[in-house]
């Protein structure tokens, strides 16, 4: 099982590193890291904290451009293609082909992260900045943001039609983002009901900001290296619930 | 002979959409293709065929029925490394090349990567493709994406090959080419089962034949059993024939022609066309051809599939053991 | 084909042609000073995860509009108070929005009471962040002169390891003004045995100095209750005139010339932070021009010769790749 699944990986993430799109949405992400430059000279003082904070912020949004824009197509464009038909008529399970593309998706997922990644790490170091502890953290973040917030992608994707799906993706990511501020905001305000319901929907909706470090780039925060390694867990294992939900739904989907 | 390939009163409806009530795609399909032979399945557009076929391959899951590929359930991934399958248009990863295509291919039926690696360049060469190897599969024609599909198909040398339309969109030397293949693997003692429109090729190719119509078999046998075996007319080319014999000819044939002294004529009837050729002989003409003209399987699936029942006796109904 | 193209440059030229007209009818629809804020609670909702980065953005655009005529002062502040409530909320350790931000409140906008809030919102936010804490000091001293304040914050401040020598001195200062001799030679007494000789010597310059106001302040209390300088050292040991605890350090310092005093131990600190001074402007002189400066031109610098720091008599300064140093003449 291990070898099928590692082949369809394998193909995906040739096909996705070859796929123009991943290649337009990580030209947007440097574009980004460069123009921060620009913000920086606007700013007093804090040059390299704007080139820091907007190039990691480009970086989030560069995850989450490749999960609606491959992400959410991957399935259905193997079925509208019936590129599928020429695997699925092989000795390979459904499920193991959706793990495959899984792994695939995320492994050309992540090389676009670390490229983006290592030329803010130059663009940084060009200025005289040094990306320090905060920097790896964010970037680790962003990795495991990136695990979760494909599983989501494939799972929409599985469920509905693919446009549908980048949509759903993308609201998904506002929500989970969100959580962290809604239960600030329910807890101080005037509805004590709205706030126990609240409390209650929080373990149940998946977290983003368990593993948002972008905010702790400026070095005046430490790193929790342990919370960011809770939620490196969380975020495997919600994304193992997704991908789970979309084993199960391609089972039965009719190609 | 053992059986390659079964399917048991499958049953497979679909909904066209929502709310909608289902139609029937198949009801009740049943099938038996034995070992080393060329199965042929036929039907119109909308016959069930292609349903059939996806049921076989796993891609979709019947409503009723069974189907199994040496014994086992088609449903059963480890049977389909038994399968060599060609879909209809075959599309594959636009982005991989013809040698990583067949290496994702041979990896999925347990081939190693040593054994691809040896096995790719002699069945690249064998369907024409070897300058082609290392280009993206983006930028093939239709009849290299075919001759490609081909080559996956038969990458692992299954026992079984399922073949959906396999000369579609290939130039003359193309479809020769996927012919020799054809036989080849027939005298090499694998099963094919040929799905085509063609029916020339078909008639050509295949031992055994069935015709699904509107989700059922209507009509299963060899070729030499569904087609007419009398002929239903001659035609006769004969050179110096005598006027008055000339004329009878003339009046008999539903077709004539004649350049110079050769007489070129449409005889009708299983009869009329030997003693013509007989009395040519005898009056001091000279016989050039006479070609018996059966009913073509085109013919014959037309008449079949418009609603005239078959007049030829040889039709029968299915066995027994197949309706069981 | 021709048309088509044709067609397509002109519509162009038209889209950038009406870029000017419709820039200037921009501007005219702006309601001069109105700056619309959402409300600061919900911030770090609209934030989306990203908050540093929306408290850049809000920063960048608040910098544009700090020195902007709102024409109401009242919008103007609210805006204001709007701006660094929200920033500080999404980031509350983006130190140079309390930084700057107090600048502005206090010495442009005049608003001293909101400058000094604001600095103690940034270290409470931000604890170890010495910087903000010796502007919040200075912003107690000149803004509202309570010493108390000042000294408050100071006291934390001098015991953190990023303290700096000028701070330290300050705060010294104040303690020497409010009597508190002992502890004000004491501030630099953690510094003295660093195995780091430019450290050490800098403490011991500020210790010196601190020594300096002390005999001073000794000297014109007594000369302002017994209407003459001290002929010796002795009239100088008086507990009314400074600590006990004080007397063998602080007198040990000096020598009575007369009507004046001499700090020999501090002159010859001060030349020698005075050279280190001069070595490090040399240098950077030559990262930027090639070559050492010459002694006149050092001489000339407000940076170094400004401090008029003569060379004593019978000396001269050398200027070479090793720095700057006395030799005879």
């Amino acid at each position: 099982m291990r070898d099928r699944v590692q082949v369809i990986a394998r193909a995906t993430f040739l096909e996705a590193v070859r796929d123009r799109v991943l290649f337009v949405v990580l030209l947007f992400a440097v574009g980004v890291v460069l123009f921060s430059r620009v913000l920086g000279w606007l700013s007093v003082d804090d040059e390299l904290k704007m080139v820091e904070d907007f190039s990691l912020s480009g970086m989030s949004i560069l995850g989450l451009l490749l999960a609606m824009l491959v992400g959410a197509f991957a399935l259905a464009k193997e079925i509208e293609r019936r590129t599928l038909y020429s695997l699925l008529s092989r000795d390979l399970k459904r499920g193991e082909f959706v793990v495959g593309k899984y792994f695939g998706l995320v492994a050309a997922f992540w090389a676009a992260l670390f490229a983006a990644a290592v030329v803010l790490a130059l663009w940084l170091a060009l200025w005289g900045g040094r990306p320090g502890e905060g920097y790896l953290a964010a970037v680790a973040g962003l990795l495991c943001e990136s695990l979760l917030v494909t599983s989501v992608a494939l799972f929409l994707g599985a469920l509905a039609a693919p446009p549908i799906a980048a949509v759903g993706t993308c609201c998904f990511v506002l929500a989970a983002h969100s959580t962290e501020a809604l239960r600030e905001l329910t807890s101080n305000g005037k509805s004590p009901t709205f706030a126990a319901v609240w409390r209650i929907l929080y373990r149940f909706i998946p977290n983003l900001e368990d593993v948002n470090f972008i905010n702790t780039t400026g070095g005046q925060v430490p790193v929790q290296w342990s919370h960011l390694g809770m939620g490196a867990a969380a975020m495997v294992l919600w994304s193992a619930v997704f991908v789970g939900g979309a084993v199960l739904l391609f089972r039965r989907r009719e190609v | 002979m053992r059986t390659v390939l079964e399917t048991i009163r499958l049953e497979k409806s679909f909904r066209a959409a929502p709310f909608r009530p289902k139609f029937a795609a198949l009801k009740g399909v049943s099938l038996r293709v034995e070992e080393g032979e060329c199965f042929g399945l036929l039907g119109q557009n909308g016959a069930g065929k292609t349903t059939t076929i996806k049921i076989v391959t796993g891609l979709l899951h019947a409503d009723g029925g069974s189907a199994t590929l040496l014994g086992r359930p088609s449903s059963d991934c480890a049977a389909r490394r038994e399968l060599g399958y060609l879909p209809e248009n075959p599309y594959f990863h636009e982005h991989l090349t013809p040698r990583e295509g067949l290496e994702l291919y041979g990896r999925l039926v347990g081939l190693t990567r040593a054994e691809v690696r040896a096995r790719t360049g002699r069945l690249l060469e064998r369907v024409g493709l070897t300058d082609a190897a290392d280009r993206r599969l983006r930028g093939f024609s239709k009849g290299m994406r075919q001759r490609f599909g081909l080559a996956s198909a038969l990458l692992h040398e299954p026992p079984l090959l399922l073949l959906d339309e396999p000369l579609n969109g290939l130039d003359p030397a193309g479809r020769m080419l996927v012919k020799e293949l054809i036989l080849e693997q027939r005298r090499a003692g694998r099963t094919v089962v040929l799905c085509s429109h063609v029916l020339a090729d078909v008639q050509e190719l295949c031992d055994r034949l069935v015709v699904l119509h509107r989700g059922e078999v209507v009509s299963a046998g060899t070729i030499h059993e569904l087609l007419e075996s009398a002929p239903r007319s001659f035609e006769l080319c004969a050179q110096r024939v005598p006027e008055g014999l000339r004329a009878r000819i003339e009046s008999a044939a539903t077709l004539c022609r004649t350049a110079g002294d050769v007489v070129t004529a449409r005889l009708p009837g299983n009869e009329l066309g030997p003693s013509i050729a007989a009395e040519v002989n005898a009056q001091g003409g000279r016989l050039l051809s006479l070609v018996p003209e059966r009913e073509s399987l085109e013919e014959w699936f037309v008449r079949l599939t418009a609603g005239t029942p078959p007049s030829d006796p040889a039709v029968e109904p299915l066995p027994q053991e197949v309706l069981a | 084909m021709l048309k088509l193209k044709v067609g397509l440059v002109l519509c162009a030229a038209g889209a950038i042609a009406l870029r000017g007209p419709l820039g200037d009818a921009n501007e005219m629809r702006r309601v001069p000073g109105a700056r619309w804020m959402p409300d600061q609670r919900l911030a770090k909702l609209f934030s989306l995860g990203h908050r540093s980065t929306c408290a850049d953005a809000i920063w960048l655009n608040a910098i544009g509009n700090l020195s902007r005529d709102f024409g109401d002062q009242t919008r103007k502040r609210r805006w204001l108070d709007t701006v660094f409530d929200t920033i500080t909320r999404l980031e509350p350790t983006f130190s140079n929005v309390y930084s700057w931000g107090a600048t502005y409140l206090g010495m442009l906008s005049n608003d001293k009471e909101s400058a000094i809030d604001l600095l103690k919102k940034g270290v409470a936010n931000n604890p170890d962040d010495v910087k903000l804490q010796i502007e919040l000091a200075m912003a107690h001293f000149e803004y509202k002169k309570d010493r108390a304040a000042t000294l408050a914050v100071l006291e934390r401040v001098v015991k953190h390891p990023k303290c700096d020598a000028i701070t330290m001195g300050f705060y010294d200062s104040l303690l020497v003004d409010d009597r508190a001799d002992y502890a004000a030679l004491a501030t630099m007494a953690p510094w003295l045995d660093s195995q780091n000789v430019d450290v050490k010597e800098e403490a011991e310059l500020y210790l010196e100095r601190t020594k300096k106001l002390i005999a001073f302040r000794a000297w014109n209390e007594f000369k302002d209750k017994h209407g003459r300088d001290p002929k010796s050292k002795d009239e100088l040991r008086d507990k009314s005139l400074m600590a006990p605890e004080v007397f063998e350090p602080v007198l040990g310092s000096f020598q009575i010339d007369g009507d004046k005093l001499r700090f020999p131990r501090l002159d010859e600190l001060d030349r020698k932070h005075a050279l280190r001074t001069m070595t490090s402007w040399s240098r950077q002189y030559r990262i930027e021009h090639g070559h050492l400066p010459d002694v006149p031109e050092l001489m000339r610098n407000p940076w170094t010769g400004g401090r008029n720091i003569a060379p004593p008599a019978g000396q001269h300064y050398v200027i070479d790749d090793a720095g700057v140093r006395l030799e005879n003449d």
